[in-house]
Protein backbone atom coordinates (compact mmCIF):
# COMPACT_ATOMS: atom_id res chain seq x y z
CA UNK A 1 0.00 0.00 0.00
CA UNK A 2 0.95 3.52 -0.48
CA UNK A 3 0.19 4.41 2.78
CA UNK A 4 2.95 2.22 4.01
CA UNK A 5 5.65 3.65 2.43
CA UNK A 6 4.84 7.18 3.36
CA UNK A 7 6.43 9.34 6.17
CA UNK A 8 5.33 10.01 9.81
CA UNK A 9 3.22 12.67 10.27
CA UNK A 10 1.94 12.23 14.23
CA UNK A 11 5.08 10.90 16.41
CA UNK A 12 3.02 10.04 19.64
CA UNK A 13 6.29 9.06 22.50
CA UNK A 14 5.04 7.71 25.49
CA UNK A 15 1.91 9.99 26.58
CA UNK A 16 1.31 9.54 30.20
CA UNK A 17 -1.68 11.82 31.06
CA UNK A 18 -2.27 12.43 34.87
CA UNK A 19 -5.40 13.96 36.02
CA UNK A 20 -6.17 15.55 40.11
CA UNK A 21 -8.98 14.20 41.01
CA UNK A 22 -10.77 17.44 42.86
CA UNK A 23 -13.59 15.06 44.79
CA UNK A 24 -11.19 12.53 46.05
CA UNK A 25 -8.28 14.71 46.32
CA UNK A 26 -5.97 12.18 44.46
CA UNK A 27 -4.96 11.73 41.27
CA UNK A 28 -6.00 9.72 38.25
CA UNK A 29 -3.78 8.20 35.65
CA UNK A 30 -6.16 8.97 32.24
CA UNK A 31 -2.72 7.80 29.40
CA UNK A 32 0.22 5.16 30.69
CA UNK A 33 3.18 5.08 28.31
CA UNK A 34 0.82 5.53 25.09
CA UNK A 35 3.36 5.23 21.84
CA UNK A 36 2.00 5.44 18.34
CA UNK A 37 2.79 6.69 14.59
CA UNK A 38 0.64 7.70 11.88
CA UNK A 39 1.98 8.00 8.51
CA UNK A 40 1.02 10.25 5.85
CA UNK A 41 -2.55 10.23 4.22
CA UNK A 42 -3.09 7.53 6.90
CA UNK A 43 -6.85 6.69 8.60
CA UNK A 44 -6.33 5.80 12.28
CA UNK A 45 -8.79 5.40 14.68
CA UNK A 46 -8.71 5.43 18.47
CA UNK A 47 -11.72 2.68 19.49
CA UNK A 48 -12.60 2.34 23.24
CA UNK A 49 -14.89 2.47 26.04
CA UNK A 50 -15.68 5.72 27.42
CA UNK A 51 -12.68 6.86 29.88
CA UNK A 52 -10.49 5.20 28.27
CA UNK A 53 -8.04 8.11 27.18
CA UNK A 54 -8.81 8.63 23.29
CA UNK A 55 -10.59 12.01 23.62
CA UNK A 56 -7.66 12.60 25.46
CA UNK A 57 -5.40 11.64 22.77
CA UNK A 58 -6.71 14.14 20.81
CA UNK A 59 -7.55 16.76 22.80
CA UNK A 60 -3.47 16.39 23.32
CA UNK A 61 -2.82 16.36 19.59
CA UNK A 62 -4.99 19.11 18.95
CA UNK A 63 -2.47 21.47 21.48
CA UNK A 64 -5.56 22.11 23.73
CA UNK A 65 -3.95 20.17 26.59
CA UNK A 66 -0.14 19.79 27.46
CA UNK A 67 1.27 16.64 28.39
CA UNK A 68 1.89 15.69 32.03
CA UNK A 69 4.40 13.08 30.24
CA UNK A 70 6.11 12.06 26.71
CA UNK A 71 5.82 14.20 24.11
CA UNK A 72 4.00 14.48 20.97
CA UNK A 73 5.48 15.56 17.18
CA UNK A 74 3.54 16.39 14.43
CA UNK A 75 5.99 17.09 11.43
CA UNK A 76 8.89 16.73 13.06
CA UNK A 77 8.52 19.51 15.71
CA UNK A 78 6.61 19.44 18.83
CA UNK A 79 3.39 20.14 19.70
CA UNK A 80 2.80 23.66 20.93
CA UNK A 81 -0.90 24.58 21.26
CA UNK A 82 -3.42 24.54 18.43
CA UNK A 83 -2.81 25.39 14.63
CA UNK A 84 -4.66 25.56 11.64
CA UNK A 85 -2.71 23.00 10.34
CA UNK A 86 -4.26 20.63 12.32
CA UNK A 87 -8.00 20.81 12.06
CA UNK A 88 -10.28 19.47 14.89
CA UNK A 89 -13.53 18.05 14.37
CA UNK A 90 -16.09 17.91 18.23
CA UNK A 91 -18.26 15.80 19.17
CA UNK A 92 -20.80 18.68 19.11
CA UNK A 93 -20.30 20.86 15.69
CA UNK A 94 -19.20 23.89 17.68
CA UNK A 95 -20.23 26.21 15.33
CA UNK A 96 -20.49 30.06 16.35
CA UNK A 97 -24.47 30.01 16.53
CA UNK A 98 -24.53 33.82 15.95
CA UNK A 99 -22.76 33.53 12.37
CA UNK A 100 -24.13 32.40 9.36
CA UNK A 101 -23.26 29.12 7.72
CA UNK A 102 -20.83 31.30 5.65
CA UNK A 103 -19.38 33.37 7.94
CA UNK A 104 -19.20 30.41 10.37
CA UNK A 105 -16.89 28.87 6.91
CA UNK A 106 -15.05 31.98 6.57
CA UNK A 107 -13.97 31.97 10.47
CA UNK A 108 -10.59 30.41 9.70
CA UNK A 109 -9.33 32.29 7.05
CA UNK A 110 -10.54 35.88 8.49
CA UNK A 111 -9.10 34.75 11.91
CA UNK A 112 -5.59 34.71 10.01
CA UNK A 113 -5.89 37.61 7.98
CA UNK A 114 -6.63 36.43 4.66
CA UNK A 115 -7.83 38.75 2.25
CA UNK A 116 -7.88 37.15 -0.98
CA UNK A 117 -10.83 34.97 -2.96
CA UNK A 118 -11.70 33.12 0.51
CA UNK A 119 -15.26 33.57 -0.39
CA UNK A 120 -15.50 31.42 -3.81
CA UNK A 121 -13.71 28.95 -1.75
CA UNK A 122 -15.79 28.81 1.16
CA UNK A 123 -18.81 28.83 -1.87
CA UNK A 124 -17.12 25.96 -3.10
CA UNK A 125 -16.70 23.81 -0.14
CA UNK A 126 -20.42 24.56 1.06
CA UNK A 127 -21.15 22.86 -2.44
CA UNK A 128 -18.83 20.01 -2.23
CA UNK A 129 -20.94 19.08 1.44
CA UNK A 130 -24.20 20.22 0.05
CA UNK A 131 -24.98 23.03 1.80
CA UNK A 132 -24.25 26.03 -0.30
CA UNK A 133 -28.11 26.93 -0.38
CA UNK A 134 -28.03 27.18 3.51
CA UNK A 135 -25.07 29.45 3.35
CA UNK A 136 -27.33 32.40 4.75
CA UNK A 137 -29.08 30.04 7.62
CA UNK A 138 -27.92 30.33 10.97
CA UNK A 139 -26.75 27.42 13.21
CA UNK A 140 -29.50 26.33 15.04
CA UNK A 141 -31.76 26.79 12.12
CA UNK A 142 -29.96 23.53 10.59
CA UNK A 143 -29.85 19.70 11.75
CA UNK A 144 -26.99 17.57 13.57
CA UNK A 145 -25.69 16.39 9.91
CA UNK A 146 -26.05 19.67 8.38
CA UNK A 147 -24.16 21.18 11.45
CA UNK A 148 -21.40 18.77 11.03
CA UNK A 149 -21.11 19.08 7.48
CA UNK A 150 -20.32 22.86 7.92
CA UNK A 151 -17.96 22.10 10.37
CA UNK A 152 -16.44 19.64 8.49
CA UNK A 153 -15.98 22.97 4.97
CA UNK A 154 -15.08 25.15 8.06
CA UNK A 155 -12.10 22.90 8.82
CA UNK A 156 -11.65 22.11 5.20
CA UNK A 157 -11.36 26.34 4.40
CA UNK A 158 -8.03 26.09 6.37
CA UNK A 159 -6.70 23.63 4.22
CA UNK A 160 -5.59 21.40 7.77
CA UNK A 161 -2.77 18.37 6.84
CA UNK A 162 -4.56 16.73 9.56
CA UNK A 163 -7.83 16.10 10.74
CA UNK A 164 -8.41 15.00 14.25
CA UNK A 165 -12.31 13.87 14.87
CA UNK A 166 -13.52 13.32 18.09
CA UNK A 167 -16.34 11.27 17.70
CA UNK A 168 -18.14 13.70 15.63
CA UNK A 169 -20.74 11.52 14.47
CA UNK A 170 -21.83 10.39 17.92
CA UNK A 171 -25.31 12.17 17.78
CA UNK A 172 -26.44 11.69 14.88
CA UNK A 173 -29.04 8.98 13.79
CA UNK A 174 -27.43 5.77 11.83
CA UNK A 175 -28.30 6.89 8.48
CA UNK A 176 -27.59 10.02 8.80
CA UNK A 177 -24.17 8.86 10.34
CA UNK A 178 -23.77 6.39 7.35
CA UNK A 179 -23.76 9.56 4.92
CA UNK A 180 -21.70 11.53 6.71
CA UNK A 181 -19.30 8.26 6.79
CA UNK A 182 -18.90 8.59 3.29
CA UNK A 183 -18.90 12.38 2.76
CA UNK A 184 -15.77 11.98 5.46
CA UNK A 185 -14.08 9.23 3.24
CA UNK A 186 -14.29 10.97 -0.05
CA UNK A 187 -12.84 14.14 1.28
CA UNK A 188 -10.12 11.83 2.74
CA UNK A 189 -9.26 9.99 -0.24
CA UNK A 190 -9.59 13.46 -2.42
CA UNK A 191 -7.76 15.92 -0.28
CA UNK A 192 -5.46 12.87 0.75
CA UNK A 193 -5.41 14.13 4.84
CA UNK A 194 -4.55 12.33 7.62
CA UNK A 195 -7.13 11.65 9.97
CA UNK A 196 -6.96 10.70 13.50
CA UNK A 197 -10.78 9.76 14.30
CA UNK A 198 -11.87 8.61 17.74
CA UNK A 199 -14.95 6.62 18.31
CA UNK A 200 -16.84 3.81 20.72
CA UNK A 201 -17.90 2.96 17.35
CA UNK A 202 -16.82 -0.57 16.00
CA UNK A 203 -18.64 -0.33 12.69
CA UNK A 204 -17.52 3.10 12.47
CA UNK A 205 -14.13 1.96 12.98
CA UNK A 206 -13.27 -0.81 10.59
CA UNK A 207 -15.56 0.94 7.65
CA UNK A 208 -13.67 4.04 7.72
CA UNK A 209 -10.06 3.13 8.97
CA UNK A 210 -6.50 1.83 7.73
CA UNK A 211 -5.81 1.15 11.08
CA UNK A 212 -7.31 0.73 14.61
CA UNK A 213 -5.86 1.54 17.81
CA UNK A 214 -8.21 -0.35 20.18
CA UNK A 215 -7.87 1.09 23.49
CA UNK A 216 -8.47 0.22 26.95
CA UNK A 217 -8.98 1.97 30.33
CA UNK A 218 -7.92 2.24 33.82
CA UNK A 219 -5.19 2.97 33.01
CA UNK A 220 -5.86 4.08 29.51
CA UNK A 221 -3.88 2.08 26.91
CA UNK A 222 -3.42 0.97 23.25
CA UNK A 223 -4.45 -2.63 23.50
CA UNK A 224 -3.79 -3.71 20.24
CA UNK A 225 -3.80 -2.39 16.92
CA UNK A 226 -5.81 -3.86 13.78
CA UNK A 227 -5.14 -3.22 10.14
CA UNK A 228 -7.89 -2.95 8.31
CA UNK A 229 -6.99 -4.44 4.53
CA UNK A 230 -9.81 -3.40 2.51
CA UNK A 231 -9.47 -1.33 -0.65
CA UNK A 232 -10.32 1.93 -0.99
CA UNK A 233 -12.22 3.44 -2.27
CA UNK A 234 -14.35 1.90 0.14
CA UNK A 235 -17.94 0.70 -0.33
CA UNK A 236 -21.23 0.33 1.48
CA UNK A 237 -21.14 -3.29 0.52
CA UNK A 238 -17.88 -3.73 2.63
CA UNK A 239 -20.53 -3.22 5.78
CA UNK A 240 -21.57 -6.68 5.23
CA UNK A 241 -18.93 -9.13 4.11
CA UNK A 242 -17.64 -11.91 6.23
CA UNK A 243 -14.65 -9.83 6.30
CA UNK A 244 -15.61 -6.62 7.83
CA UNK A 245 -17.38 -9.03 10.64
CA UNK A 246 -14.00 -10.67 11.31
CA UNK A 247 -12.44 -7.63 11.96
CA UNK A 248 -15.65 -6.51 14.38
CA UNK A 249 -14.99 -9.38 16.19
CA UNK A 250 -11.35 -8.84 16.37
CA UNK A 251 -12.26 -5.60 18.16
CA UNK A 252 -14.94 -6.95 20.48
CA UNK A 253 -12.68 -9.48 21.80
CA UNK A 254 -10.20 -7.04 22.68
CA UNK A 255 -13.08 -4.76 24.42
CA UNK A 256 -14.75 -7.48 26.02
CA UNK A 257 -11.50 -9.15 27.14
CA UNK A 258 -11.84 -5.64 28.61
CA UNK A 259 -14.49 -5.63 30.79
CA UNK A 260 -14.27 -9.26 31.88
CA UNK A 261 -10.74 -8.18 33.57
CA UNK A 262 -12.63 -4.84 34.95
CA UNK A 263 -15.29 -7.13 36.58
CA UNK A 264 -12.29 -9.40 38.38
CA UNK A 265 -10.98 -5.98 39.71
CA UNK B 1 -56.83 41.43 27.98
CA UNK B 2 -55.82 40.08 31.87
CA UNK B 3 -53.28 43.01 31.90
CA UNK B 4 -55.35 45.77 32.21
CA UNK B 5 -57.94 44.49 34.77
CA UNK B 6 -55.61 45.54 37.36
CA UNK B 7 -55.08 49.30 35.69
CA UNK B 8 -58.81 49.39 35.42
CA UNK B 9 -59.19 48.76 39.69
CA UNK B 10 -56.65 51.42 40.40
CA UNK B 11 -57.95 54.00 38.28
CA UNK B 12 -61.64 53.21 39.65
CA UNK B 13 -60.10 53.17 42.99
CA UNK B 14 -58.71 56.53 42.46
CA UNK B 15 -61.36 58.20 40.91
CA UNK B 16 -63.44 57.39 43.81
CA UNK B 17 -61.11 58.29 46.90
CA UNK B 18 -60.44 61.48 45.33
CA UNK B 19 -63.95 62.58 44.83
CA UNK B 20 -65.13 61.17 47.93
CA UNK B 21 -62.33 63.13 49.41
CA UNK B 22 -61.18 60.06 51.58
CA UNK B 23 -58.09 61.73 52.21
CA UNK B 24 -59.46 64.98 53.22
CA UNK B 25 -60.54 67.79 50.76
CA UNK B 26 -58.04 69.02 48.38
CA UNK B 27 -55.06 66.54 49.11
CA UNK B 28 -55.27 64.03 46.17
CA UNK B 29 -56.52 65.32 42.83
CA UNK B 30 -59.01 63.19 40.56
CA UNK B 31 -57.35 61.72 37.59
CA UNK B 32 -59.44 64.15 35.28
CA UNK B 33 -57.33 67.08 37.38
CA UNK B 34 -54.43 65.42 36.65
CA UNK B 35 -54.91 64.61 33.31
CA UNK B 36 -55.46 68.42 32.91
CA UNK B 37 -52.09 69.56 34.70
CA UNK B 38 -50.09 66.83 32.70
CA UNK B 39 -51.72 68.26 29.12
CA UNK B 40 -50.72 71.80 30.78
CA UNK B 41 -47.22 70.42 31.45
CA UNK B 42 -46.29 69.29 28.04
CA UNK B 43 -48.54 71.64 25.70
CA UNK B 44 -47.91 74.74 28.08
CA UNK B 45 -52.02 76.29 27.79
CA UNK B 46 -52.31 77.54 31.10
CA UNK B 47 -55.74 76.98 32.69
CA UNK B 48 -55.47 81.31 33.38
CA UNK B 49 -53.04 80.80 36.62
CA UNK B 50 -49.26 81.24 35.79
CA UNK B 51 -48.35 77.76 36.66
CA UNK B 52 -44.06 77.17 36.92
CA UNK B 53 -44.44 74.39 35.04
CA UNK B 54 -46.43 74.96 32.14
CA UNK B 55 -45.12 73.60 29.08
CA UNK B 56 -41.81 72.61 30.80
CA UNK B 57 -42.29 68.97 30.26
CA UNK B 58 -40.35 68.03 27.00
CA UNK B 59 -37.19 69.97 28.07
CA UNK B 60 -37.05 68.01 31.70
CA UNK B 61 -38.19 64.33 30.26
CA UNK B 62 -35.28 65.19 27.79
CA UNK B 63 -32.41 66.34 30.23
CA UNK B 64 -32.95 63.69 32.79
CA UNK B 65 -33.33 60.92 29.61
CA UNK B 66 -29.77 62.67 28.32
CA UNK B 67 -28.20 61.71 31.41
CA UNK B 68 -29.26 58.49 31.71
CA UNK B 69 -27.93 57.49 28.43
CA UNK B 70 -24.54 59.38 28.73
CA UNK B 71 -24.05 57.45 32.47
CA UNK B 72 -25.10 54.20 30.95
CA UNK B 73 -22.88 54.57 28.26
CA UNK B 74 -19.93 55.40 30.47
CA UNK B 75 -20.65 52.60 32.32
CA UNK B 76 -20.99 50.14 29.61
CA UNK B 77 -17.89 51.36 28.03
CA UNK B 78 -15.66 50.33 30.59
CA UNK B 79 -17.78 47.72 32.34
CA UNK B 80 -18.03 45.50 28.94
CA UNK B 81 -14.16 46.02 28.52
CA UNK B 82 -13.39 45.15 32.26
CA UNK B 83 -15.79 42.54 32.63
CA UNK B 84 -14.87 40.79 29.88
CA UNK B 85 -11.04 41.62 30.42
CA UNK B 86 -11.55 39.88 34.41
CA UNK B 87 -14.26 36.90 32.44
CA UNK B 88 -10.87 35.64 30.73
CA UNK B 89 -7.89 36.44 32.68
CA UNK B 90 -6.79 35.43 35.97
CA UNK B 91 -4.54 38.27 36.74
CA UNK B 92 -6.64 40.88 35.68
CA UNK B 93 -9.76 38.89 37.94
CA UNK B 94 -6.92 39.13 40.82
CA UNK B 95 -5.97 43.04 40.38
CA UNK B 96 -10.27 43.76 39.77
CA UNK B 97 -12.37 41.82 41.62
CA UNK B 98 -11.50 42.02 45.09
CA UNK B 99 -11.82 45.99 45.30
CA UNK B 100 -15.05 45.87 42.97
CA UNK B 101 -16.65 43.50 45.19
CA UNK B 102 -15.52 45.54 48.38
CA UNK B 103 -17.38 48.74 46.68
CA UNK B 104 -20.53 47.38 45.10
CA UNK B 105 -22.34 46.73 47.70
CA UNK B 106 -22.48 50.23 48.59
CA UNK B 107 -25.63 51.58 47.72
CA UNK B 108 -25.92 54.00 45.04
CA UNK B 109 -27.88 56.88 47.45
CA UNK B 110 -24.24 56.70 49.81
CA UNK B 111 -22.49 58.31 46.98
CA UNK B 112 -24.68 61.69 46.37
CA UNK B 113 -22.63 63.54 48.66
CA UNK B 114 -19.00 62.54 47.02
CA UNK B 115 -20.90 63.57 43.22
CA UNK B 116 -21.86 66.95 44.98
CA UNK B 117 -18.86 67.31 46.94
CA UNK B 118 -16.44 66.93 43.55
CA UNK B 119 -19.06 68.26 40.75
CA UNK B 120 -20.94 70.70 42.73
CA UNK B 121 -25.00 71.43 41.58
CA UNK B 122 -24.39 70.16 38.14
CA UNK B 123 -25.60 67.96 35.36
CA UNK B 124 -22.34 66.09 35.91
CA UNK B 125 -22.98 64.81 39.45
CA UNK B 126 -25.78 63.28 38.26
CA UNK B 127 -24.22 61.45 34.97
CA UNK B 128 -21.32 60.33 37.58
CA UNK B 129 -23.74 59.15 39.82
CA UNK B 130 -26.14 57.19 37.27
CA UNK B 131 -22.35 56.26 35.80
CA UNK B 132 -21.90 54.36 39.71
CA UNK B 133 -25.30 52.45 39.64
CA UNK B 134 -25.10 51.26 36.35
CA UNK B 135 -21.33 50.00 35.61
CA UNK B 136 -21.55 47.40 38.59
CA UNK B 137 -24.48 45.09 37.21
CA UNK B 138 -23.26 45.77 33.46
CA UNK B 139 -19.96 44.55 34.78
CA UNK B 140 -21.15 41.97 36.89
CA UNK B 141 -23.10 40.28 34.01
CA UNK B 142 -20.54 40.70 31.51
CA UNK B 143 -17.88 38.98 33.37
CA UNK B 144 -20.10 35.97 33.59
CA UNK B 145 -20.83 35.56 30.25
CA UNK B 146 -17.38 35.57 29.28
CA UNK B 147 -16.60 33.54 32.08
CA UNK B 148 -18.98 30.64 30.34
CA UNK B 149 -18.12 30.85 27.05
CA UNK B 150 -18.34 26.95 25.57
CA UNK B 151 -14.56 25.40 25.71
CA UNK B 152 -15.65 23.38 22.53
CA UNK B 153 -15.90 26.99 21.06
CA UNK B 154 -12.83 28.37 21.99
CA UNK B 155 -11.23 25.83 20.90
CA UNK B 156 -12.75 25.40 17.75
CA UNK B 157 -11.48 29.39 17.29
CA UNK B 158 -8.33 28.29 18.72
CA UNK B 159 -7.48 25.66 16.78
CA UNK B 160 -8.73 27.72 13.24
CA UNK B 161 -6.05 30.08 13.73
CA UNK B 162 -7.39 32.95 16.32
CA UNK B 163 -5.09 34.91 17.79
CA UNK B 164 -6.27 35.27 21.84
CA UNK B 165 -7.03 39.45 21.01
CA UNK B 166 -9.33 38.31 17.96
CA UNK B 167 -10.67 35.18 20.83
CA UNK B 168 -11.81 38.12 22.74
CA UNK B 169 -13.49 40.36 19.65
CA UNK B 170 -15.01 37.54 18.05
CA UNK B 171 -16.08 34.71 20.02
CA UNK B 172 -16.05 36.28 23.85
CA UNK B 173 -18.10 39.12 23.08
CA UNK B 174 -20.46 37.81 20.98
CA UNK B 175 -21.13 34.80 23.00
CA UNK B 176 -21.73 36.74 26.01
CA UNK B 177 -23.42 39.62 24.76
CA UNK B 178 -27.12 38.54 25.62
CA UNK B 179 -25.52 38.24 29.28
CA UNK B 180 -24.29 41.58 28.67
CA UNK B 181 -27.66 42.81 27.06
CA UNK B 182 -29.54 41.52 30.88
CA UNK B 183 -26.81 43.57 32.74
CA UNK B 184 -27.82 46.63 30.41
CA UNK B 185 -31.31 46.43 31.35
CA UNK B 186 -30.45 46.43 34.69
CA UNK B 187 -27.88 49.01 34.71
CA UNK B 188 -30.94 50.82 32.93
CA UNK B 189 -33.02 50.45 35.34
CA UNK B 190 -30.52 51.45 38.26
CA UNK B 191 -29.75 54.67 36.13
CA UNK B 192 -33.36 55.57 36.46
CA UNK B 193 -32.92 55.14 40.44
CA UNK B 194 -29.81 57.02 40.26
CA UNK B 195 -30.88 60.24 37.80
CA UNK B 196 -33.77 60.92 40.05
CA UNK B 197 -32.04 60.96 43.16
CA UNK B 198 -28.87 63.24 41.82
CA UNK B 199 -31.71 65.56 40.55
CA UNK B 200 -33.83 65.68 43.45
CA UNK B 201 -30.45 67.14 45.60
CA UNK B 202 -28.10 68.06 43.07
CA UNK B 203 -29.32 69.36 39.92
CA UNK B 204 -31.70 71.69 38.82
CA UNK B 205 -33.48 70.66 36.32
CA UNK B 206 -34.74 67.34 34.98
CA UNK B 207 -37.96 65.00 36.32
CA UNK B 208 -36.09 64.43 40.20
CA UNK B 209 -36.02 68.31 40.11
CA UNK B 210 -39.39 68.74 39.02
CA UNK B 211 -41.01 65.76 41.55
CA UNK B 212 -39.06 67.95 44.43
CA UNK B 213 -40.29 71.22 43.21
CA UNK B 214 -43.77 69.73 43.15
CA UNK B 215 -43.74 68.38 46.51
CA UNK B 216 -42.17 72.09 48.29
CA UNK B 217 -45.09 73.69 46.34
CA UNK B 218 -47.29 71.00 47.36
CA UNK B 219 -48.73 70.32 44.28
CA UNK B 220 -49.87 66.77 44.35
CA UNK B 221 -51.25 66.76 40.70
CA UNK B 222 -47.67 67.29 39.77
CA UNK B 223 -46.44 64.52 41.64
CA UNK B 224 -48.38 62.26 40.67
CA UNK B 225 -48.02 63.70 36.65
CA UNK B 226 -43.87 63.30 37.51
CA UNK B 227 -44.05 59.87 38.90
CA UNK B 228 -46.34 58.56 35.85
CA UNK B 229 -43.46 60.20 33.46
CA UNK B 230 -40.86 58.28 35.33
CA UNK B 231 -42.33 55.02 35.28
CA UNK B 232 -43.26 55.28 31.38
CA UNK B 233 -40.13 56.46 30.48
CA UNK B 234 -38.14 53.33 32.75
CA UNK B 235 -40.61 51.31 31.23
CA UNK B 236 -39.72 52.06 27.54
CA UNK B 237 -36.06 52.26 28.03
CA UNK B 238 -36.05 48.90 29.12
CA UNK B 239 -38.96 47.92 26.65
CA UNK B 240 -36.31 49.30 23.88
CA UNK B 241 -33.13 47.33 24.87
CA UNK B 242 -35.22 43.83 25.34
CA UNK B 243 -36.81 43.87 22.10
CA UNK B 244 -33.61 44.77 20.23
CA UNK B 245 -31.87 42.20 22.44
CA UNK B 246 -34.50 39.27 21.63
CA UNK B 247 -34.37 39.97 17.69
CA UNK B 248 -30.20 40.10 17.86
CA UNK B 249 -30.00 37.42 20.00
CA UNK B 250 -32.34 34.78 18.53
CA UNK B 251 -29.65 32.01 18.55
CA UNK B 252 -29.12 32.36 22.26
CA UNK B 253 -32.86 30.96 22.85
CA UNK B 254 -31.97 28.21 21.02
Amino acid sequence: MVAAASATVVDVRGLTQVFDDPLVGSKITALNHVSFRVRQGEFVSLLGPSGCGKSTILNLIAGFLEPTGGEIWVYEKPVRGPAPERGVCFQEAALFPWLRVLDNVLFGPQAQGRRDDITAKALELLRRVGLEEFKNHYPHQLSGGMKQRVAIARLLMNNPQILLMDEPFGALDALTRLQIQEYLLTIHQEFRKTVVFVTHDIDEAVYTSDRILVMCARPGRIEREITIEEPRPRKREFLTTPDFLDYKRQALAVLWGDKQSEQAV
Amino acid sequence: MLAIVLPVLLLALWTFSSTQHIFGAGLLPTPMESAETYIDWIAGKSRGLVDPFSGTWARNVAASFLRVVIGVSFAALIGIILGILIGRSRAVELLFDPTIQGIRPVPVTAWVPFTLIFFGISPAAAISLIFIAAFFPILVNTTAGAQHVSVAMLRAARMLGASEAYLLRRVVLPSALPQIFTGLRLGIGMGWVAVIVAEMIGVKSGLGYILWQAYYWNRMDMLICTVFTIGVLGFVSDRIVYVYARRKFFWASR
